[in-house]
């Protein structure tokens, strides 16, 4: 198989095979905060809003020659950024929720467009930020994606139970005298991370399929949340690798391979159980 | 009076909007009672216990609990809701949810051994303990009440809220319920909401009357808990603002804010 072939003769596939192994344990583990606490339209605003630390980063790099300013890093910010704004402004309801991710996610493409255009040299082709670039890993961006999922496993180690309590109920969390506000932070701080890594394998437009759909899957059937945790991992590498390898065979886009194979299999599996429901009850009484 | 009150709530105004929904509540709730607050739905029950868990603030008045506001006064309340929203799906075990009282114990790192053993020791008083490793969302209503009185237990409280706990409960359970209830008042202050008040008059010690404004009786002086379809009880106490379910005039009180 090419890929095989490939894998072993270039150092490029290596690095993004360990991407995704990165990319996916974050995935996997912060997805299923993401989808047990139904809070995945947070995703699309800071996803977007990468663009604006994007086109930062490029600016910096090209027209005052900050050459250590990569993109990732660029992106890092704005993540970071928006994870903030959009905790803070909309903490006690100060402002609306959807006011504040629409122009969360607007302003950090508006910015992007601007940075990128005033950036000097040919005009920037964005498809590989919006789409993925998962076999543009550097050694440099290697490390970054290494540092930013062993923050977020040992974090996430450090105050599982204090998510698993503010996902199931919050006001349990706070009668039980901690500050939701600040638990809820951190979370979001976290998925900013996870955004990021993840756009570096499907892109931003797809990010927020991929961070949502393998911890989906995998609560159909794990009962726990460290069994959804390690499933959606497991499920997040198999979309990976599996839309990789295919793509790579095919000559088709590396990201949207990757997103076809995860929402064809959630379907499957979302099918089977209802088909599976449907046959175990043959009398529906009303609960 | 040997030792303060545990609640201590002096002309106590709340309301939603323009609705005024508790005037001049006084109320003082003592060490080891065993206190059951009845009144017709909308009259500030429920307004009541948040208030006491400070999730709402009064309008005018105050209340303190064990000598403390609100807010710092809860990590000593257990506090088991009417309801709560959670997703269907979620994934966690009973103990898990159980376990959840005591999550701010420790800052980092997960639960210890001796976390689990009360949690263990909870579940098996609410006759749940086989049931420890089942998932939350698979047990029926009746027993996900029950899990959630097990998680308002485990972190030892002082006083103990419960919002219609027999509510989703059959006779025979609410019964059980009321026995382990009547078995941690020993140590424990207790108030809850009832609509059953034939089922609680055997076990608690004091009846409070709440529809906006409030009045608290000793178990004693009620005359007899009628099985009428309101459920209303006659009262010695000729100037409870509950009496057959309607406002009694002589509770209008002048208007002090």
């Amino acid at each position: 198989m090419i890929f095989i072939q490939d894998f072993i003769e270039f150092e490029y596939l290596k690095r993004t095979v360990l991407a995704i192994l990165l990319a996916s344990v974050a995935c996997g583990v912060i997805g299923s905060y993401v989808v047990a606490r139904r809070q995945s339209y947070l995703i699309g605003a800071v996803s977007h809003s990468l663009l604006g630390g994007i086109g930062l980063a490029r600016y910096l790099q090209i027209a005052h020659g900050l050459t250590w300013f990569s993109t990732i890093i660029g992106a890092l910010l704005a993540a970071l950024l928006s994870a903030v704004a959009i905790s803070t402004l909309t903490l006690k309801n100060r402002m609306r929720q959807d006011t504040v991710l629409s122009a969360v996610w607007t302003l950090g493409v508006a910015v992007g467009i601007s940075f990128i255009a005033i950036t000097p040299g040919y005009s920037e082709d964005l498809t590989s930020y919006l789409f993925g670039s998962i076999l543009l890993v550097s050694p440099e961006d290697l490390v970054v994606m290494a540092l930013m999922t062993i923050v977020i496993a040992v974090t996430v180690w450090l105050f599982r139970n204090r998510f698993l309590a503010l996902c199931f109920n919050e006001e349990t969390l706070y009668l039980r005298g901690v500050s939701t506000a600040a638990v809820s932070f951190i979370l979001h701080l976290l998925v900013a991370l996870t955004v990021v890594l993840l756009a570096q394998v499907v892109g931003i437009v797809l990010v927020l399929v991929l961070l949502v759909i393998p911890a989906a899957t995998a609560a159909h059937f794990a009962k726990r949340m460290a069994m959804v945790m390690l499933w959606g991992t497991v499920f997040c590498l198999f979309f990976c690798y599996g839309g990789l390898v295919v793509s790579y065979q095919a000559d088709w886009p590396v990201g949207a391979t990757i997103v076809e194979l995860a929402v064809a299999t959630y379907l499957v599996c979302a099918c089977t159980v209802a088909v599976r429901r449907k046959l175990g009850k043959p009398h529906e009484d009303g609960e | 009076m040997d030792t303060p009150p545990i609640i201590s709530i002096q002309h106590l105004c709340f309301s939603y909007d323009a609705r005024e929904i508790l005037h001049d509540v006084n109320l003082d709730i003592a060490e080891g009672m065993f206190a059951a607050m009845v009144g017709p739905n909308g009259g500030g029950k429920t307004t009541l216990l948040k208030l006491i868990l400070g999730l709402l603030a009064p309008k005018h008045g105050t209340i303190s609990v064990f000598g403390d506001t609100p807010a710092l006064a809860r990590r000593r309340i257990g506090y088991v809701p009417q309801a709560i929203l959670f997703d269907p799906n979620f994934p966690a075990s009973a103990l898990d949810i159980v376990l959840m009282g005591r999550v701010e114990r420790h800052f980092f790192g997960g639960y210890r051994k001796a976390d689990r053993d009360i949690a263990m020791r909870r579940l098996h008083d609410v006759a749940l303990e086989d049931f420890a490793n089942h998932p939350f969302a698979e047990l029926s209503g009746g027993q996900r009440q029950r899990v959630l009185i097990a998680q308002a237990l485990v972190s030892e409280p002082q006083l103990i809220l419960l919002d219609e706990p027999a509510a989703n409960l059959d006779q025979e359970n609410a019964t059980v319920l009321f026995n382990l209830l009547g078995e941690l008042n020993r140590h424990v202050t207790i108030l809850l909401v009832s609509h059953n008040l034939s089922l609680v008059s055997k076990y608690v010690s004091h009846v409070i009357c709440v529809n906006q404004t409030v009045d608290m009786h000793r178990i004693q002086d009620v005359q007899g808990v009628t099985d009428d379809p309101t459920g209303w009880i006659r009262l010695v106490h000729q100037q409870c603002p509950v009496i057959n379910g309607k406002k009694s005039d002589e509770q209008i009180h002048p208007h002090h804010h």
